[in-house]
């Protein structure tokens, strides 16, 4: 019931962030398949590697980082500039119901919203005879694995946002700038997926317990 | 036996090398209305806010509700309503849907008759926007937010302020009718001194991290005097009298301030050291507040007095 009425108040909040989301990716990445299967020839002659999806595809990587890293400022830089810190911790909800809250709110953005546009897309091109080669299914996996970044970037934002030491401010940006910058350099999709999952676990953790801990 | 409600045990934080609070020991009954008064940076906000849980002791411990502070339940904190310094709300809600979330987090406690109550007698409506709202209209929507699930434990930082005095008023009456309910317990902290006298039965009075004074407002009303002696020359240079606070002088007039020294003791004093007459000048609350507070040997005037 508290988790639920703090979910629902979080997700008014940034449900402005997955509109824009939508209207960036799903607008700009039909956009582009739909140009380039009019294009009908050139494109048939190359691989789908080559396709348009790889347009999407950076798309899709840079929408989700942004969109993490913006969904991280609002859920915990502005409640700080806007001192609501105590109106939001004085109630009958513990600290890590409140942080599981807007976490589990930052996912649904990036999973239903962006991910969820990413399905959208994938489908699309999918299409039979819209292009002759159609995007296969480990594309759609990279597809995941760029939205995944989205939240290395906010929880690397969010640990920036609320860490009070001077000296570890950055941290969680610079760990989570080093996760994305590994997870390119990997031509593996095993092995993107194991960096971003332990990038994903250390920035976690570490949220959990400077929010559990620090002082408001 | 007494229930105390509010307890700490040489409360201590420091803010990296600066000393904020200084072992405090504090015991608030259940039923009390406590006026929790200081200066600027005397310490009050972060006594509160430690009481809260929202800081961490440097040394000594809190209890709310016999409950470690550091370690209050989400049930324990049902139970405590708490106003913050600067009524800081959510900006982008609205009033009505500010309180459907609010009233979220108390099951069988809010009154929401209570709150639309006090709203509309605020004049404001269920869908105006706090960020159009003014810091005083902030400030009431945030009390309503505060009493309206009928907290067994009030604890406010400043709370009137921003509110103008007829507001203050029938906020403070609120207060009274809270209080008379069984079992409620209020800590507030204000500047307003008149507020404090209006409706506190207790006063502690925090300097420089340090408890001053920590007695009824009764006690502290009779025990702070200040007493002006006229000499026919010079007054004395040396004083030894009993309470002695501060003094000072100025021609042929000495001013005092005495903490508990009695009648008898001021008359004898006078005799002694030759005065001509004195009188012992009467004070309300923010006199006696001021010049309790001031500093020891400030006999100087300020700047703008001495033109």
């Amino acid at each position: 019931m508290r988790f639920l009425a703090l979910l629902k108040g979080q997700q008014k909040e940034i449900l402005i962030i997955g509109v824009v989301q939508i209207l960036i990716v799903f607008g700009f990445g039909h956009s582009i398949i739909s140009n380039a299967a009019h294009q009908e020839d050139s494109y048939a002659n190359y691989a789908f590697t080559a396709s348009p999806i790889k347009d999407v595809g950076s798309l899709l990587i840079f929408a989700s980082i942004l969109c993490g890293a913006i969904l991280g400022l609002t859920q915990f830089w502005i409640p700080g500039t806007r001192r609501t810190w105590h109106f939001l911790l004085h109630r009958s909800a513990s600290r890590t119901t409140i942080l599981l809250s807007r976490i589990t709110a930052a996912l649904i953005t990036l999973v239903v919203f962006t991910g969820g546009c990413w399905t959208l897309l994938f489908l699309y091109a999918s299409q039979p005879k819209l292009f002759v080669l159609p995007p296969t299914f480990r594309v759609y996996i990279e597809g995941w694995l760029f939205v995944s970044l989205g939240l290395v970037s906010y929880l690397g934002v969010a640990l920036s946002s609320i860490n009070p030491t001077p000296a570890t401010k950055l941290f969680g940006t610079v760990l989570a700038g080093i996760v994305i910058f590994m997870t390119f350099m990997q031509f593996g999709i095993l092995w993107a997926s194991a960096i971003i999952a332990a990038g994903i676990f250390i920035l976690a953790i570490q949220l959990y317990s400077i929010f559990l801990n620090r002082e408001f | 036996m007494t229930e105390y409600v509010l307890e700490t045990q040489g409360l201590t934080k420091f803010y990296g090398d600066k000393l904020a609070l200084d072992h405090i020991d504090l015991k608030i009954p259940r039923g009390c209305i406590c006026g929790f008064v200081g200066r600027n940076g005397s310490g009050k906000t972060t006594a509160i806010k430690l009481l809260l849980g929202f800081l961490k002791p440097t040394a000594g411990s809190s209890r709310l509700l016999g409950c470690d502070s550091q370690d209050l339940t989400p049930a324990i904190r049902q139970r405590i309503g708490y106003a913050a310094e600067g009524h800081y709300l959510f900006r982008d809600e609205t009033i009505g849907n500010l309180a459907g979330f609010h009233s979220a987090f108390f099951p069988n406690q809010w009154d929401g008759q209570l709150f639309w109550d006090m709203i509309e007698y605020f004049g404001l409506s269920k869908k105006q926007k706090i960020k159009h709202l003014s810091n005083g209209q902030r400030a009431q929507i945030s009390l309503a937010l505060t009493l309206a699930p009928n907290p067994e434990l009030l604890i406010m930082d400043d709370p009137t302020l921003g509110l103008d005095a007829a507001i203050r008023r029938q906020f403070l009456e609120g207060m009274i009718e809270l209080i008379m309910r069984q079992g409620r317990t209020i800590l507030f902290s204000s500047h307003i001194l008149g507020d404090i006298d209006r409706v506190a039965d207790r006063i502690v009075v925090l300097e420089k991290g340090i408890i001053r004074a920590d007695c009824s407002l009764e006690q502290f009303r009779t025990a702070v005097k200040k007493v002006r002696f006229v000499f026919s020359q010079s007054p004395p240079q040396t004083i030894d009298i009993e309470g002695l606070l501060n003094s000072r002088r100025a021609d042929k007039e000495l001013e005092m301030v005495l903490v508990g020294t009695a009648d008898e003791k001021i008359a004898e004093w006078a005799k002694s050291a030759g005065a001509e007459e004195y009188q012992i000048i009467k004070q309300n609350l923010e006199d006696q507040f001021i010049e309790y507070t001031a500093p020891a040997g400030r006999n100087k005037p300020f700047a703008w007095e001495a033109k």
